[in-house]
This record gives C-alpha cells, sequence and structure tokens, in this order.
C-alpha cells in the first residue's frame, strides 16, 4: 500500500508538471495579454508594469522563473487582484469550493445508495422502474439546467430559500447549491450502484447466504454491498473530478466566492498566475481522488493489493 | 432494420421522437416568419403560449421568437454532437485499435499516454482554450473530441486485444493478408457494435459539454446560439418571464433522454452479455 502511494505520488508529479507546462504556453500563445484595458495605457506605465511581472523576459525565462518559485510554494502575484499572491487567492477560496463539494458528494453517495437499495429490493418492480426512470431523468439533466430552476422554484416563487449568497455558517445558503450540484451524481450513483448490485445479488454465495435464512436486508446491506460497491468506488473518481466542474458553474449562478466562479473571470481576464494556481489544484485534486480510489479499492477487494 | 424491430417500444419512440426533433430543426426556422436573431418590437414580452398570437411560445426580452430560438440552438446543439462524437469517434478508434492490435509494448507507451491524459482536469483545459482563443466554432469541436476521445480509445484497444487473439485473424494471417489489411477488413467491422453502441452515449455528453461551455459565455456566439446559451439567457430573465428558461431546458432534456434510451437499449441489443 505505502508502495502504491509512493509510486502515484512519483508519477503524479510528471503528470502535474505536463499540466503546469502545457497551460502555461497555451495561455501565452494566446492574444491579449493582462493589461489590456479599454483605454491604453501610457507606453511608460505598461513597460514598468510588464517589468514588474517580468512580462518583459524571454517566455523560457518567465517559465523557469515560475517553476521555481512553485518549487519554493509560492505560485506568483495575481495579475487581476493586485498586492494578492495567487496563494492567497486559492486560500480564500478553497474551503468554499471544499465545503459545497464536500457536502454535494456526501449528500449524493447517501441518497444514491439508498435508491440504488431500494430499487434492488424488486427488481423490474414498479418501483424500480419508476426509480430508473427517474435517475435516468436526471443524468439528463445537468446542475446548469437544475440550478437556475430550483432558484426558480424555491428562491423566487415559494420563497423558501435565498436564491444566492454566501455568509459563513448560514446553512440555507447551502441548501440549493448543494442541491443543484448533486442531483445529477445521485443520479449516476443510484443507477451504477443498483446494477452491480443486480449483478452481486445473482452470485452463488448470495444464494448460500439466504439459504442460511438470513434477513434479506441482511444479505443485502452485509453480504452484497462490498462486492457491489467497487464499480461505484472508481466511479467516484471522475464524479470528483464532475464535482469540481460542476462547482464552476454553481458558483457562478448562485454568487458563491469559491475558486470555480474565479476561474472562468481569470481565463477571461488573461489573470495567466491565477489560471495556471488554479488548474494546477484541479489536477492535483483529481490525482488525489484516483488514489483515493486505488485505495479504497485495495481496502475492498484483497485481490487488488498485490497490484 | 432487424435491429430496429429488437429494440424496445421505448427506444423506438426515442428514435421517432428524435427525427422529429431534428427535422422540426432543419425547417421550424426556415419556415417561421421570423429569423433565430430577428427582433419584433411590438411582440417584446408577448405571453405564452397561444397559437393565436404572432409567436406561439412568445419572445424572449429582447422580442425574439422563441420557438424559432429553441430550433436554431438545436440546430447547432445537434450538429456539435454529431460532429464532436465523430471527432472522438475518429481519433479513439484508430488509437485503440493501433494499441490492441500490435499490443506490446506499443500498446503499452499509447495507453500510458492514455492514462497521463485521464488524469488531466480537461474541461479546465477546454475552459482555458476557449476563453483564450475566443469563440472558434472549430476550436470546439477540435476541444471536445479531445476530451472524449479517450473513453473510446480504451474501449476499442480491450475488444481489440481480445478480437485479435480468435481464430479468424489467424486464419486472416494465414491467408497472407497484411497487418493493415487484417486490422481493415476483420478487427474493425468487429468493433462495429461496441462502437455504435458507445456513440450513441457520447452523443449526448458531447452535448452536454458544448452547452455547459456556452452556459458559462465561452461557447457559441451570436448570432449562432445553442441550448447552452438560450438557457443561460433564460436564468437571466427567469424574474420577468420563465419561458426563455424553460423551452430550451425541455428541448435539452427531450433530446438527451431520447439518445440515452436509444443508447441503452442498442447496448442491450448489441452487447449480449450485458443483456440483463
Amino acid at each position: 500500500m505505502l508502495n502504491l502511494v509512493l509510486r502515484r505520488l512519483l508519477t503524479g508529479i510528471p503528470t502535474l508538471l505536463l499540466l503546469l507546462t502545457l497551460c502555461f504556453f497555451l495561455m501565452r500563445l494566446a492574444p491579449g495579454g493582462p493589461f489590456d484595458r479599454e483605454r491604453s495605457l501610457p507606453p511608460a506605465v505598461e513597460t514598468a508594469l510588464r517589468a514588474e511581472y517580468h512580462l518583459d523576459e524571454s517566455l523560457w525565462q518567465q517559465y523557469r522563473r515560475y517553476l521555481g518559485g512553485i518549487a519554493q510554494g509560492d505560485f506568483g502575484p495575481s495579475f487581476q487582484y493586485e498586492g494578492y499572491r495567487v496563494q492567497e487567492l486559492i486560500a480564500a477560496g478553497l474551503p468554499v469550493s471544499l465545503q459545497l463539494g464536500g457536502a454535494a458528494l456526501l449528500l449524493a453517495l447517501l441518497a444514491g445508495g439508498a435508491l440504488a437499495v431500494l430499487a434492488v429490493r424488486k427488481p423490474g418492480g414498479p418501483l424500480d422502474r419508476a426509480l430508473m426512470s427517474l435517475t435516468l431523468l436526471g443524468i439528463c439533466l445537468p446542475n446548469y439546467v437544475v440550478a437556475p430552476l430550483l432558484v426558480l422554484l424555491f428562491a423566487l416563487t415559494l420563497g423558501w430559500l435565498p436564491a444566492g449568497g454566501w455568509q459563513p455558517g448560514q446553512w440555507r445558503d447551502l441548501v440549493l447549491p448543494v442541491a443543484a450540484l448533486a442531483l445529477p451524481q445521485i443520479a449516476y450513483i443510484a443507477r451504477i450502484l443498483r446494477s452491480s448490485l443486480l449483478e452481486t445479488l445473482a452470485a452463488p454465495y448470495i444464494r448460500a447466504a439466504r439459504a442460511r435464512g438470513l434477513s434479506e436486508s441482511r444479505v443485502l446491506l452485509v453480504h452484497a454491498i462490498k462486492p457491489a460497491l467497487l464499480p461505484l468506488i472508481s466511479y467516484l473518481g471522475p464524479a470528483a473530478a464532475a464535482l469540481l466542474t460542476g462547482s464552476v458553474v454553481i458558483e457562478q449562478v448562485f454568487g458563491i466566492p469559491g475558486l470555480g466562479r474565479y476561474f472562468v473571470q481569470a481565463a477571461l481576464n488573461r489573470d495567466y498566475t491565477l489560471v495556471l494556481g488554479v488548474v494546477t489544484l484541479y489536477g492535483a485534486l483529481v490525482l488525489l481522488c484516483n488514489l483515493l480510489v486505488d485505495l479504497a479499492y485495495g481496502a475492498l477487494d484483497p485481490r487488488q493489493r498485490a497490484a | 432494420m432487424s435491429l430496429l424491430r429488437r429494440l424496445p417500444r421505448s427506444a423506438q419512440l426515442a428514435l421517432l421522437l428524435l427525427m422529429l426533433l431534428a427535422l422540426a430543426a432543419m425547417l421550424v426556422p426556415l419556415l417561421s416568419p421570423y429569423a433565430c436573431d430577428q427582433i419584433d418590437f411590438g411582440g417584446v414580452w408577448s405571453a405564452p403560449p397561444g397559437l393565436q398570437a404572432a409567436h406561439w411560445l412568445g419572445t424572449d426580452s429582447l422580442g425574439r421568437d422563441l420557438l424559432v430560438r429553441g430550433f436554431c440552438g438545436a440546430r447547432v446543439s445537434l450538429l456539435v454532437g454529431l460532429v464532436g462524437t465523430l471527432v472522438a469517434l475518429l481519433i479513439g478508434v484508430s488509437y485503440g485499435a493501433l494499441a490492441g492490435y500490435f499490443a506490446g509494448r506499443l500498446d503499452a507507451l499509447m495507453m500510458r499516454v492514455v492514462d497521463v491524459l485521464y488524469a488531466l482536469p480537461f474541461m479546465f483545459l477546454v475552459i482555458v482554450l476557449m476563453a483564450l482563443f475566443g469563440r472558434h466554432f472549430l476550436l470546439l469541436f477540435v476541444a471536445l473530441g479531445a476530451v472524449l476521445w479517450l473513453d473510446m480509445a480504451r474501449l476499442v484497444r480491450g475488444q481489440t486485444l481480445a478480437l485479435r487473439e480468435r481464430e479468424f485473424v489467424a486464419a486472416a494471417r494465414l491467408a497472407g493478408l497484411s497487418e493493415l489489411q487484417i486490422l481493415r477488413r476483420h478487427i474493425l467491422p468487429n468493433l462495429a457494435g461496441v462502437v455504435i453502441v458507445y456513440a450513441t452515449l457520447t452523443v449526448p455528453q458531447v452535448i452536454l459539454v458544448e452547452s455547459f461551455i456556452s452556459f458559462l459565455g465561452l461557447g457559441v456566439q451570436e448570432p449562432l446560439t445553442s441550448w447552452g446559451v438560450l438557457i443561460n439567457d433564460g436564468a437571466r430573465e427567469m424574474q420577468s418571464s420563465i419561458w426563455p428558461l424553460l423551452i430550451p431546458c425541455l428541448l435539452l432534456l427531450l433530446t438527451l433522454l431520447c439518445l440515452n434510451l436509444i443508447g441503452e437499449a442498442l447496448r442491450a441489443a448489441l452487447e449480449p452479455q450485458v443483456r440483463r
């Protein structure tokens, strides 16, 4: 296990470096710069600004300077938010995004799991069919559709919850964004877990457990669930990535001061360092999620441990 | 045709609906007296729905006909879905088939590349790309294809690995066919089932990604429009009127639902091992 962690960390670094390099040069290839304004700056000011941010150096020099900074934990100054380092901006936005994503993931797992367990009690029965139609609908409703519809219903029409905004400790602010982020995931998780549960329930050892007279819920929740979790767990790596991208939209719709909201704006404003910082962070998060998935796989299925 | 008859009723219905939708996307903007971006100053906020009204489903805040705009968006979204899938298909199948057929060291190397690419948060790269280089239609296709070919490559490679051990491949080799001939005449046709199923399920994904990017304001640009753009516009106006939001949402939902139903049904019909 330690071996796996070490190997993943070692391969993770070049992957992140590749991502960083790709992004760095892509951004510099693009037309426009961080100091383009509607009214152009006086040449002297622009030259001074460019020198201040080292934009007057060659690309290669800038790239080396940037990597050198990262090695020391410094992601450079933001172009858009004067006087802030990128890591300060990330430190402000990340906890908000993590809270949102974590709550959504938890909700999706609980609700999706419950739906799947309900559905397999009578496969092909009316409840199963209704739930599967419902989850198919859920898959077809991306979160940027769900979010405005939820706002329309619960905030504007019924007035139960706020339409947006974010104050620490206000759970009411959290309800709609988390629901919008989680709903499509609930549908995916329910469908995946249902089909893997059905597959597991057909295994001989389940028949043996039933023959021993164990109750149906014990068979389902103790004997069948563990192997059935494996496909779900391998889905959770990409799901984490989906939650992260989803939060870009959700944070925009609900005006939540997380990382995602910075991101699009930063790319549009050519805030090179901020975009790079956020992309790198997302890349690291995805790699971390994949590692956790593999660890969980090993924990659940001893046959996977050797690999 | 026999395949069509083997599909369940729901999938046949979905196929019919989808064809109607595509037909409407072609015809509605042509036959309507209003163009996609034509502004009717008299019709601003005319209340929907009503067949007697000048605008059957009303207009948006600028006085543009919602029905026509919904189907103009359908044109772009459906087209992007098809072309994006084609790009992903082309790259994914050729890459996967090559890796799987030649196996060994080449396969290991090629799949290693896929693994690394998998670990990248591609959606973010796409967002960066679209934000930086402006909203090129072509770029959108390239970006979408680049994101979605990975799954296809993995799938095809797995299938090909299994196929290359089969007797008919050995027979073809004994008959003196070159590697490329075997690949083209014997491997690729046998991949068709898997590829068709997966392609059907990729179309809704591409449509989703496109509308996601357009929703962020980074995709298709005026005067062109897509469902993502319309949903974004509608969400901004929803306090005054819900129709500009609901109509593109419903069209998107309907399309995705149909495509998913067809894809699932095809999978059940063409891949008997997962049939249940």
